[in-house]
């Protein structure tokens, strides 16, 4: 009976990782093998979905695959490094320290940790996922016998209920006619927030002087957040920014819905889930390309190869001044979802995962 | 490394390139427009020289990226030095007048022991904050040492003088400036009559120049010139504050470092679509006008106009008009009567080739995004 | 056309280098027909407390009108205890605490800044750079607004609050070279529009009485000292260098120090010390002296080495003052010194040399006059003023004024002394 069983540094709920994780689980239980998640710590919720990962060599059998979602450090690695069982990396990507330098010194050691575990792992892994080409070639150039690239699996619900009606209308009652451009992701130095803050102040100065910036996700590197809503203040634009935070699925829904573009100057992606959501929303979008950005986008949306402001301010009013290009942005998008369709991406993962484990076979 | 990025689309392959090249060319439309947006919207005075540059500085007073080179270091030793020195008298004022007094007996009591302790401390803390003096003192030894290096300075009596009044390229460099619509510094401006030409025709233009007996004409006619070398002024103008630089004179014969530095200055201080407008000898005119004691003693020479359009093309800009003049010292061919007019007119085109060609030359370059 | 002048204090009593040549400017500025002048500044001519001493509203002074608002703060103990813990390091103090010291230092004056945002002016001319009416003004000001910094090489320059405050300014009008150069090092403004105007030197105004008279001194010759008499100004560096000169070079030359005192200058029978005199008085002695001395290394302009020069007297200068420097360079009209060394050779050749004197003077006389007279002056400032005007407002990147500092313990000077 194949086993693929599956390694996380943390299992968290309502996390892009966590999400991925368990909804592999499920795919390779539904395949018919055994898969049980092994973790250095879970959180409240999910304790009884995980297990602790030095419990994993009491019940380790022959023929045992090893998946591990790797994206940050932990002592997993060490562990796994150690381990004989064929070894599978999902790899989605860390942020070089050099972003963090200054902000946070002490994320800045842990990235750089974590870069280390991946320059060990990978050459001893014998097949490493990535999420995009862009990830997969950074396992190939440190030692990656083989590579191969499938999305994260998202399982995004196309279901209009799920949008917060009353959420949608205070937005509304808050901006009125004026532009708003939407950014989603965590607060952290190489998602580059404050020149999102540069942009609107262009398009205010030029275009739209009422214009809105509303950010949604978590300030993970509270000096950065700080620096980035200072600096906006500073420009005047205390009262056009909008920073959401702990939103509900379906209040996240209307947030995408409510804005007329969304903007991603992020310099290091490994694959950006916001991207999907808002090609999910029909909301047109524009984009640094960096990292794996421009994959993920391919041709369903503006693509910049500057986040100088008055670019992005251009590209901004560009679509708002065109229809016709919106509406086959948003086509472009939706066209492009159907790429990461969660059962073709399943099924991507239980054939790979099963050629390892045949391939395992055979050897054995 | 298998492929297996979904592509766009997974229809039927003759359809699905066509209409995957449609969407590209129409993308690629599309950037262009946002690019002759971004154009217009420069030229038009809505986004001034530098805005977007200063944007992002004033992002740095709020990042702790600080400060560069030698400042970080003095400032940073200060701060290191200040805090060297562990105060043991501990504050004993306190809102009740009895705690005050516990206060400052236990103070006392205990005065010995924390002085042991704290002499331990400042003694440490002191001795590095010595280490970083040493540190420091040495790296600025080390500067000064390579700044004794350079080459020396081509005396300032030899320095060739700008020519006065008007060139046979001010037209062409006029032409090349109007409708700009930032400030346009002209290096090497002598007496100024560049800088009023292109006032006259509408540029808001400044000059700069080295010699301050050159710029008397100018001054005194209240042209808007200083006495300044080009570099030197490049260096304290903000990056994208000027929509044009004019280069001459001192341009043809800097060092090549400096050259590299000039280029590096030119290419960062001119705004995206900012001109640059580069006059010189020709190397051939050069050697054979230039006077000898300059020609051994400058530091440089003229490049060939070809060589410029190489360095310019390295730092982004893209040039767009190379054009020659001066003396023109070419050889008249002889009438077909002439004896020999065949032979004589094939060894005087080859002369005029190789040796007589124009004199001067004058590149016209664009800086890209 | 319109311009308004920003100044934190504004008076004929106000002695202060900057506030003075604003002073100045004005009132040979508003002698031109198709020119306005008004000044708007604050009710207070303290600096060290920003009491209201003046009242608010509308007066005329020689000619200008002065608009005053009261401040609304005082200056308290804070700024000193962040002034001492910011001058360390100035460059990394961050942009509140910049912001911060520019508010403790003032003055705040929030119906002056509402004015400069409702002003009909066609220009506004703040002057000088390091008080909180300034960046102010430039944060507010719908119309073109210049600088006049007079600035120094000291740590407040280096905050990084100036730094964005200067970079949204039309224009900047520059003292000397040597402020200029440090102004465009420090804050990268070099192609910003500027102008190096300096100042005007008023016409000798002298009584015709003879100098060593005056002085008490009968025929003896003397070097002469002009300003407030103060230890920042090196006038207890000069009483010793002469004093050892003296010891070591008996003569019957004199020295005077001619201006109110700050510090007492030691006793020495061979230096006079006058106090504050006449302005007939003053250029008598000017007159009469064989050298005017200048030993500060701070000056920013130095009128009084120029108004020597309009007598045909030389100079000679402490060498580490940029701006005197500049004006003995550019002009060949005085020596200069930096040991006491040169100080005795650069003395000994002058009080024995009447040839080389007359040439210094004579040098320094036509240089003064080519540069430094009031009409030049004003038409040279006037065709920059135009250039600005026509060039328009740069757009600022904030418009958010600094925040009235409240609270803190009042401070309150104690004891007379001279005016900062």
């Amino acid at each position: 009976m194949t086993a693929v069983h599956q390694f996380v540094p943390a299992l968290l709920p309502r996390d892009a990782t966590g999400d991925h994780t368990r909804a592999l689980r499920d795919a390779f239980r539904s395949a018919g093998w055994e898969s049980d998640i092994y973790v250095e710590a879970a959180h409240d919720e999910l304790q009884d979905e995980a297990t602790y990962f030095e419990e994993y060599p009491a019940r380790a059998r022959p023929g045992d695959v090893l998946l591990y979602q790797l994206g940050t450090s932990s002592p997993v690695a060490e562990f796994l490094l150690g381990r004989a069982e064929p070894l599978v990396l999902d790899y989605h990507n860390v942020t070089p320290e050099s972003f963090y330098e200054g902000w946070e010194d002490h994320t800045a050691v842990k990235v750089a940790l974590a870069r280390r575990q991946v320059a060990a792992l990978a050459p001893k892994a014998v097949l490493g996922i990535a999420d995009s080409a862009f990830n997969a070639r950074e396992l190939e150039e440190l030692g990656c016998p083989a590579t191969t690239v499938v999305p994260i699996l998202v399982d995004l619900h196309v279901d209009a209920d799920r949008v917060d009606g009353h959420e949608r209308v205070r937005l509304a009652a808050d901006h009125g006619a004026s532009t708003v451009l939407l950014f989603v992701g965590r607060i952290s130095p190489n998602k580059a927030h404050q020149r999102l803050v540069e942009a609107l102040w262009i398009y205010r100065r030029i275009y739209d002087p009422g214009a809105r910036l509303h950010f949604v996700g978590p300030a993970v590197t509270p000096a950065y957040a700080d620096a980035v809503f200072a600096f906006a203040d500073e420009l005047g634009l205390a009262d056009a920014v909008r920073h959401g935070e702990d939103l509900t699925e379906a209040e996240l829904a209307a947030w995408y819905q409510d804005a007329d573009v969304f903007v991603c100057l992020s310099e290091h992606e490994g694959f950006c889930i916001p991207l999907l959501e808002a090609m999910q929303a029909g909301t047109p979008i524009v984009a640094l390309d960096a990292g794996a950005v421009g994959e993920t986008l391919a041709d369903a949306g503006i693509l910049l190869p500057t986040a100088r402001p008055a670019t992005v301010a251009a590209a901004v009013a560009r679509i708002r001044g065109d229809t016709a290009l919106a509406h086959r942005l948003a086509d472009a998008g939706r066209r492009r979802l159907a790429d990461f369709a969660a059962p073709i991406t399943r099924q991507r993962f239980v054939d790979v995962l099963a050629g390892v484990a045949d391939a395992e076979r055979g050897v054995a | 490394m298998s492929p297996d990025v979904p592509a766009p689309d997974g229809g039927p392959d003759a359809d699905v390139t066509s209409d995957v090249a449609d969407r590209i060319r129409y993308l690629d439309e599309v950037m262009a427009e946002i690019d002759a947006e971004v154009r217009r919207r420069r030229a038009s005075g809505d986004l001034p020289a530098g805005l977007e540059q200063e944007l992002d500085e004033l992002f740095l007073e709020f990042s702790p990226v600080g400060l560069q080179g030698r400042a970080r270091l003095r400032e940073t030793l200060s701060l290191v030095d200040g805090s060297a020195y562990v105060d043991i008298a501990v504050p004993t004022s306190s809102n009740k007048a009895v705690g005050s007094y516990v206060k400052r007996a236990i103070r006392k009591g205990l005065g010995w022991y924390m002085n042991f302790v704290v002499a331990q401390i400042v003694k440490f803390a002191w001795s590095v904050s010595r280490m970083f003096h040493v540190v420091v003192d040495h790296i600025e030894d080390l500067e000064a040492t390579v700044e004794a290096n350079r080459s020396p300075d081509l005396p300032s009596g030899l320095v060739p003088a700008t020519p006065t009044g008007s060139t046979w390229w001010a037209p062409a460099a006029v032409d090349a400036l109007v409708g700009v619509s930032d400030r346009v510094v002209v290096g090497d401006c002598g007496d100024g009559s560049l800088v009023e030409a292109l006032t006259a025709a509408g540029v808001d233009a400044y000059g700069i120049d080295p010699s301050d007996i050159a710029l008397e004409p100018a001054l005194d006619r209240g042209a808007d010139v200083r006495a300044e070398p080009v570099l030197g002024h490049l260096a304290v103008v903000s990056d994208e504050a000027l929509g044009g630089i004019v280069l001459t004179g001192s341009v043809q014969w800097l060092r090549p470092n400096e050259r590299v530095r000039l280029l590096d200055l030119a290419s960062t201080r001119l705004v995206v679509d900012g001109i640059l407008v580069l006059h010189s000898s020709s190397p051939a005119a050069w050697a054979a006008t230039a006077s000898p004691v300059v020609r051994d003693l400058a530091p440089g020479q003229p490049l060939h106009p070809e060589t410029w359009a190489h360095l310019l093309r390295s730092r982004g800009f893209t040039v767009t008009a190379t054009i020659f003049g001066g003396d023109d010292r070419q050889l008249a061919r002889v009438g077909a009567g002439a004896a020999d007019a065949a032979e004589v007119n094939a060894a005087i085109d080859a002369i005029n080739d190789l040796l007589l060609g124009p004199t001067e030359y004058l590149v016209v370059a664009t800086r890209e995004r | 056309m319109k311009l308004a002048f920003v100044t934190p204090r504004f008076g004929t009593e106000v002695i202060g280098g900057a506030e003075t040549a604003a002073r100045m400017l004005a009132e040979r500025l508003c002698l031109r027909p198709d020119w306005e002048v008004e000044v708007l500044t604050s009710c207070a001519l303290d600096h060290l407390t920003w009491e209201n001493t003046e009242p608010a509203g509308s007066t005329v002074v020689n000619g200008v009108t002065v608009r005053r608002f009261p401040t609304a703060s005082r200056r308290t103990l804070d700024y000193f205890a962040l002034d001492g813990e910011l001058r360390v390091a100035p460059e990394i103090a961050s942009l509140a605490q910049s912001r911060r010291w520019i508010s403790l230092n003032g003055p705040m004056c929030p119906d002056l800044v509402d004015a400069v945002a409702e002003s009909d002016a066609d220009i506004i001319a703040c002057y000088p750079y390091l008080f909180a009416t300034t960046v102010d003004a430039i944060a507010v000001s719908k119309v073109p607004v210049i600088l006049h910094p007079a600035a120094h090489d000291e740590p407040a320059l280096y905050f990084s609050a100036f730094r964005r405050s200067f970079r949204d300014i039309d224009g900047l009008v520059y003292h000397t070279r040597a402020e200029r150069d440090l102004m465009e090092d420090v804050f990268k403004i070099g192609a910003r529009p500027q102008v190096v105007l300096g100042l005007g030197v008023n016409d000798p105004a002298g009584g015709g009485r003879r100098g060593s008279e005056i002085l008490g001194l009968g025929d003896r010759p003397y070097l002469c000292y002009l300003g407030r008499v103060d230890e920042h100004k090196g006038c207890g560096m000069l009483a010793d260098y002469f004093a050892r000169f003296k010891e070591r070079n008996p003569s019957d030359l004199a020295l005077a120090f001619v201006g109110p005192v700050s510090d007492a200058a030691p006793d020495h029978p061979d230096i006079v010390v006058t106090g504050t005199v006449s302005e007939a008085d003053k250029w008598d002695i000017l007159a009469g002296a064989r050298v005017m001395v200048n030993p500060s290394a701070y000056e920013s302009f130095s009128l009084v080495v120029l108004e020597a020069w309009t007598l045909g007297v030389p100079v000679l200068v402490n060498g580490a003052c940029a701006a005197t420097m500049e004006h003995c360079q550019r002009s060949g009209g005085g020596l200069w010194f930096d040991s006491f060394r040169s100080f005795e050779s650069a003395v000994g050749r002058l009080v024995g040399d009447a040839g080389l004197r007359a040439v210094l003077g004579e040098s320094g006389k036509r240089y003064t006059a080519r540069n430094y007279l009031w009409p030049s002056i004003i038409d040279q400032y006037t065709a920059f003023l135009e250039g600005v005007a026509a060039r328009g407002r740069r757009a600022p990147l904030r418009t958010t004024r600094l925040d009235l500092h409240a609270g803190g313990t009042a401070y309150v000077r104690t004891g007379g002394g001279g005016h900062g």
